[in-house]
């Protein structure tokens, strides 16, 4: 039994201006200790996907469909059991250390936060396990860095506070929101190879949600692509970046950077811009920007097809990868 | 350290926490020692101006008005300390559940502020005291009645933007519970507005405590108090004004003290505010 099995996620945000659909169909298993990249642009739902299964879905939002989680459905459970399961079995680390964390509380207590609600430490022994933590997520200094408030620390540590905060109970699923969005390169990359040491040393099953396909590729096994709130393309990381079948994800590609010596090619931008989630087209969500759309595009939505074995992309005329 | 407050322009702020600081001082100090007992009637040396005996002379009784004066300032302090007390834990409580727990139950309790805010506070508190009765106790049940609603919106406002802030989600994802977001992340990140708002609802206390002592519904006598001071002035305000003269005064000096640290303390707390004046 895979440890995450999404089947037919549905979220849907109500307002007066018409219903948005932030997240169509979405579906997909995660086993133990494996690792799995979301990638896609601002606002094509990967924040939401994590939100949902953290139950943490804005109240306007009303999800549908099953989220099963070491053999429970999260859907349908109370806030008590939510309450349990977070920071606990899932963890979370967010993009913004910076607004991560409580500005008026030293970063011991807030570390030592979930320890002493899911574990039923007392406040010495879970400041105590606080301060291993903080260890062996690489902040130097001992006492002084129990005491310390966030905003005497860099963003990088404040990251490596969230992460150890988020380690603390040793989740089974760590989902990760473009942890290194906000930090340095030279910082991103330390925080991503601490992330996955840690992944491999508890077990840890790991969600990394990005949109930078270079940090997918670094850590997960493998990827899921994401467009106006459905999961266009996945596969594994190894055959995803030896070919692409998706349109999308083909234009995704072609917009990296790329430095090469001397070559300054402008950057390929994709045209056009992301569907109004209130008014989604009838056929495919990409038609508009996708450099081969036809009118059967247009007209039906189109089918996932597996384009090898274990990939599958969700569009009418994959290319073969 | 004062000249560089006096630059920043701190200075209302420093002349705000002095007053505050000598009316405390001296209600403290009225516990033990006055120059005379507030309540002796001595006939023979009534209506006395001020002189080295009676530093601010005498009533039509004989009473010594300065000592009069400190006792009803520690009786108005204290009625406005409690009042504002009562106003702010239930305020807080209902304003930080309302943030908390949002739908319904937020509308149910904003809309009992409306409620109250609908009804002048003076005026329902002189009937809430005449209702009850006048005396101490229900003159801090009438002013606290009246900060409750006024503790519940700014805390509510205050709240649910800090219930905007990641480090909530943050916390939500850790597994807390709203209750024990609300106290030990909520609550905390708000203090300082209620701090603020509380010395300015103190500034409104002491004068509702003054005007309900002036119609009678407030402190009874023989405990004196600043309001009847005055109204027990009116009588002889031609052959003895400074009897009006010095409560009107305390009164006024009070209330500017306690407004003087809230503006202060709310710029200390929003520099953004004070820039923009």
């Amino acid at each position: 039994m895979p440890l995450l099995q999404i089947e037919s996620l549905n979220v849907t945000i109500v307002a007066p201006s018409g219903n948005a659909h932030i997240l169509r169909d979405v579906g997909f298993k995660l086993e133990r200790g494996s690792t799995l990249g979301i990638v896609g642009e601002s606002g094509c739902g990967k924040t939401m996907t994590a939100l949902a299964l953290m139950g943490l879905l804005p109240d306007a939002a009303t999800a549908t469909g099953r989220i099963e989680f070491e053999g429970t459905d999260l859907l349908g459970q109370d806030e008590a059991a939510w309450c349990r399961l977070r920071g606990n079995r899932i963890a979370m680390i967010f993009q913004e250390p910076a607004s991560a964390l409580n500005p008026l509380q030293p970063i011991g207590r807030q570390v030592a936060e979930g320890l002493t609600l899911h574990r039923g430490l007392s406040r010495l022994s879970s400041l105590a396990e606080a301060e291993r933590l903080l260890d062996r997520v690489g902040i130097p200094q001992r006492h002084r860095r129990l005491d310390s408030f966030p905003h005497e620390l860099s963003g990088g540590q404040r990251q490596r506070v969230l992460i150890a905060m988020a380690l603390a109970c040793k989740p089974a699923l760590l989902i990760a929101d473009e942890p290194t969005s906000a930090l340095d390169v030279t910082v991103q990359a330390q925080i991503l190879d601490l992330l996955r040491d840690l992944v491999a040393e508890l077990g840890m099953a790991l969600i990394l949600i990005s949109h930078d396909l270079g940090v997918i590729g670094e850590v997960c096994e493998r990827v899921i692509v994401m467009y106006a709130g459905q999961i266009v393309e996945s596969a594994s990381a190894a055959a995803f970046f030896r070919g692409r079948a998706h349109p999308y994800s083909q234009a995704l590609f072609g917009a990296l950077p790329r430095a090469r010596g001397g070559e300054r090619a402008r950057l390929a931008a994709i045209s056009g811009f992301v569907p109004d989630p209130r008014e989604l087209p009838r056929g495919c969500a990409f038609r508009d920007r996708c450099p081969i759309g036809t009118s059967v595009c247009e007209a039906q939505r189109p089918p996932t097809i597996a384009v090898a074995e274990d990939h599958f992309a969700l569009c009418h005329f994959p290319s073969a990868p | 350290m004062a000249l560089k407050g006096l630059r920043r322009g701190r200075a209302g702020l420093a002349v705000g926490i002095g007053l505050v600081l000598v009316l405390v001082v001296t209600s403290v100090l009225s516990l033990v020692w006055t120059p005379y007992p507030p309540a002796d009637i001595d006939i023979p040396s009534r209506l006395q101006g001020p002189s080295l005996a009676h530093w601010l002379g005498t009533d039509p009784f004989g009473r010594d008005v300065a000592s009069m004066l400190i006792v009803g300032g520690r009786n108005s302090l204290a009625i406005a300390l409690t009042a504002v007390f009562v106003g702010l834990v239930l305020g807080v409580g209902l304003g930080a559940a309302a943030a908390a727990s949002g739908g319904w139950f937020s509308d149910v309790i904003m809309r009992l502020a409306d409620f109250t805010f609908a009804f002048p506070a003076l005026l329902s508190a002189i009937l809430i005291t005449a209702v009850l009765g006048p005396g101490a106790i229900n003159a801090v049940l009438a002013i606290g009645i009246f900060n409750i609603p006024v503790f519940a919106r700014v805390t509510r406002g205050a709240a649910l933007q800090i219930w905007g802030r990641d480090y909530i989600l943050a916390a939500r994802a850790a597994g807390k519970g709203s209750l024990s977001i609300t106290v030990e992340h909520v609550l905390p990140n708000v203090a300082g507005l209620l701090i603020v708002q509380a010395s300015l609802q103190f500034a409104l206390a002491i004068l509702a405590e003054a005007g309900l002592s002036y119609l009678g519904f407030g402190t009874q006598p023989p405990n004196p108090s600043w309001g009847r001071m005055l109204n027990e002035a009116q009588t002889f305000m031609s052959a003895a004004p400074l009897l009006a003269l010095f409560p009107g005064f305390a009164i006024a000096v009070s209330v500017l003290a306690f407004n003087l640290l809230g503006d202060g303390l709310r710029d200390l707390v929003d520099p953004k505010l004070a820039r923009m004046r």
